[in-house]
């Protein structure tokens, strides 16, 4: 049976990190790609519909980069607690020292730096176009 | 003393003929009132900022030959901007005469930044001319800049809010 919780951990592990992923290349990919549009719109020196599209831009991309902060934080969560089973199971059998418990702390900055990389790209794509504009 | 026809009447069809090609050289020279205004060349498209004084440099020539008088400048400018010449008018303008005019240019304080069509016109008694540049307006903090600016600070402080709510472990 413990073998089967072992399966079933490792798996939960690494469907955390696909979504994860998916979470960080989104915001990314979303926030530069609106970064592009939002400063064409700003260089062209549009009128009132063009504002409207860019605001819109710049509501679209909160909204998914505060999607993307939540769901990293909660994934970092649900690693630290997958993790810290798995620990516990391995201490149990007697393998803990296989596993160096450091390795939380790692996922953690690493975590904190994805959530990093996500806002200031968000941040980018929203403040440059309008100091262009 | 006869007068050959022929030959006279060969001259003159070669008068006419001239006349009608070449008009303006065949034609003795009038009064020709002719104003010229030029801007140095690297005082087109050039930059300038909000509140900030520009001195352009232009030259008036009289290039026609008669003397112009009563010269008065001044200027089709966008809304809120100032436009002084110094000097302001010119009395005479012997023919083939030029004057060097400074043109200082403060752009509106609150104007937004982009590409402003700025005309100068000078009137004369006897004619008027007109010449423009494009002024490009930088470094001019919009009121665009600073709803970006509290967006992003906004962003910021959700993105704080969202760690310490969510962040709990």
């Amino acid at each position: 049976m413990i073998e089967r919780v072992h399966e079933h951990i490792t798996g939960e592990l690494g469907t955390n990190a696909r979504t994860d992923t998916i979470f960080i290349l989104t915001a990314i990919l979303l926030n530069l790609i609106t970064l592009g549009i939002n400063s064409g719109i700003a260089a062209s020196n549009g009128g009132a519909t063009q504002t409207i599209v860019m605001f819109t831009f710049v509501a679209l991309i909160i909204i998914v980069n505060f999607v993307a902060e939540i769901g990293l934080i909660r994934g970092r969560q649900m690693r630290r607690k997958l993790l810290n089973g798995l620990l516990k199971m391995y201490k149990d059998q007697g393998v803990e020292g296989y596993y160096d418990p450091s390795l939380l702390s790692d996922y953690t900055l690493r975590y904190n730096l994805f959530m990093l990389a996500v806002l200031f790209t968000g941040l980018i794509a929203i403040v440059i176009p309008f100091v262009l504009r | 003393m006869s007068i050959d026809w022929r030959v006279l009447s060969l001259l003159l069809m070669t008068v006419g003929l001239m006349l009608l090609a070449f008009p303006s050289q065949m034609l003795a020279q009038g009064d020709r009132v002719e104003l010229t205004l030029r801007l140095l060349p690297r005082y087109y498209y050039i930059e300038i900022i909000p509140g900030e004084n520009k001195t352009l440099y232009l030259e008036i020539e009289n290039s026609g030959n008669k003397a112009i008088t009563n010269i008065r400048l001044f200027s089709d400018k966008p809304k809120g901007w100032i436009v002084d010449f110094k000097p302001e008018s010119i009395g005479h303008l012997g023919a083939g005469n030029h004057q060097a005019i400074d043109v200082n240019v403060v752009a509106a304080p609150d104007i937004d930044k982009g590409e402003y069509t700025l005309t100068l016109i000078a009137e004369a008694d006897q004619t008027r001319t007109v010449t423009s540049t494009v002024l490009l307006v930088e470094n001019a903090f919009s009121v665009w800049q600073w709803v970006g600016l509290g967006m992003g600070a906004l962003v910021i402080a959700g993105f704080a809010i969202l760690y310490r709510r969510f962040g709990r472990e």
